[in-house]
């Protein structure tokens, strides 16, 4: 085998590895889609979590057989069968301009289930109507009608931005720091129904 | 007859030309020297004109489409126009004379709910004049309020109070600006038009407000423009 056969197999071998690499890398190249997604800011339930355009504090979490926002319907609206509503609580502030926080927002599970926030109601958070001037905290509600058994170790994914175009938009994961057995619990004191308020300023 | 010549005819011999004498030998040529490229200047050497001509190059091409990209965003309206301050308080925008008479704060008119700790409202009174028909329905179709504090946050116009009740001769700023009647403002005629803001009790102090219209009645470029009135210019 002469020393010029090896260079040539040497550099056969060397453009077969880089070609390899081009076609991982072209793989990996994010698409459009994920260029331009929400950009996630991650916290825990009981302090702001600061999502740059907006902040998110979580004040408590209520699981409830059913709600009622007195804004939309007089009656109240029972969770299904299997079902339990999750109203999470928060106070949400702009930063610099006006933001409406953006559908759906998502109860995710540890398991890998995401949930969307109700929006047949008025006074959620997530409501059209509701925006987020800056410096003006509103607090208020975001509620969920999630099946017990998915119920474990929840977090809030919240999406804030100034118009309908959602590209780059401010997000906020918040972990409501509740496992398994706290659920359990709470689903034991579910209350009856729970109330959505329209938000107030805080 | 001319007279012959008496001496016997004999050839007359012409000796050959004399070879000219040998050239001199020349001097001993100088052993040849091996041939050494000739040295470029410094700034060939370093390639400076490919240099400076990227250097002037990379920019235009980056900037060049985003100046263009730019451009079509504020004709489009998809990117907010920048204000022009305006220095005392009167101003032109869109074909339209814009005075701005003042600010008045917590004025609820006992409507709704008190207002809540640590938040203001503010309501910023303008006169507007329309110089033609043009103006008048660029007004009607497009003009908007902003309130803008020292910080940069800026503020939309707030709804919680728009049951107070207003003097009868306010016009509209709900959708575009119109008269009471929510009829284009007829032009040459004066209009009072009040804005509304919700705002933290931190920003009163460095308020200003930004009016924008539109100054083409074109769709696909609309070419927004806005002015910005200091809050303590009335």
């Amino acid at each position: 085998m002469t020393r010029d056969f090896r260079r040539r197999v040497g550099v056969f071998a060397l453009s077969v590895v880089l070609l390899v690499l081009i076609g991982l890398a072209h793989q990996t190249y994010p698409t459009r889609n994920e260029l331009t997604a929400p950009i996630s800011h991650r916290g825990d339930a009981g302090a702001p979590v600061d999502a740059r355009r907006f902040a998110i504090e979580v004040d408590r979490v209520e699981l409830a057989r059913a709600v009622n926002d007195p804004e939309s319907s007089p009656d109240s609206a029972e969770a299904g069968p299997g079902l339990v509503w999750v109203v999470v609580w928060a106070t949400v502030t702009a930063t610099e301009e006006p933001l409406r926080i953006g559908n759906p927002v998502l109860l995710e599970t540890a398991d890998g289930y995401s949930f969307a926030g109700d929006t047949t109601m008025d006074s959620p958070l997530n409501g059209f109507s509701v925006v987020q001037e800056p410096g003006l905290g509103r607090y208020g509600a975001f509620a969920f009608e999630v099946p017990r058994e998915r119920l474990s170790d929840l977090s809030l994914r919240v999406t804030a931005s100034g118009d309908l175009d959602t590209r780059l938009s401010a997000q906020a994961v918040v972990d409501l720091g509740l496992d398994a057995a706290r659920l359990e619990e709470m689903l034991d004191t579910a209350a009856d129904s729970v109330e959505i308020a329209p938000p107030e300023y805080r | 007859m001319p007279p012959t010549d008496p001496r016997p005819f004999r050839y007359r011999v012409t000796p050959p030309p004399q070879a000219p004498p040998p050239r001199p030998e020349p001097p001993e040529a100088p052993e040849p020297r091996p041939a050494v490229p000739r040295r470029a200047p410094w700034w060939r050497r370093r390639h400076l004109p490919s240099a400076l001509a990227l250097l002037v190059l990379l920019p235009l091409g980056v900037g060049v489409p985003w100046w263009l990209e730019r451009e079509d965003l504020l004709a489009e309206g998809v990117m907010a126009p920048e204000a022009v301050p305006v220095p005392g308080t009167t101003g032109s925008l869109s074909g339209s004379e814009w005075e701005f008479r003042g600010m008045v704060l917590g004025e609820t008119g006992g409507f709704g709910e008190p207002l809540p700790d640590g938040v203001e409202l503010v309501d910023a009174v303008f006169l507007v004049t329309p110089g033609d028909a043009s103006a008048s329905e660029l007004l009607l179709a497009s003009c908007e309020f902003l309130a803008v504090d020292g910080r940069g946050r800026t503020w939309t116009q707030t709804s919680a109070y728009a049951g107070r009740v207003m003097p009868e001769e306010v016009g509209s700023t709900s959708f575009g600006c119109a008269g009471p009647d929510a009829e284009a403002i007829a032009p040459g005629s004066e209009q009072g038009l009040v804005a509304t803001f919700l705002v933290p009790e931190d920003a009163v102090d460095s308020l200003r407000f930004e009016v924008r219209a539109d100054t083409s009645d074109d769709p696909e470029a609309p070419r927004p423009a806005a002015v910005s009135f200091r809050a303590d210019s009335a």
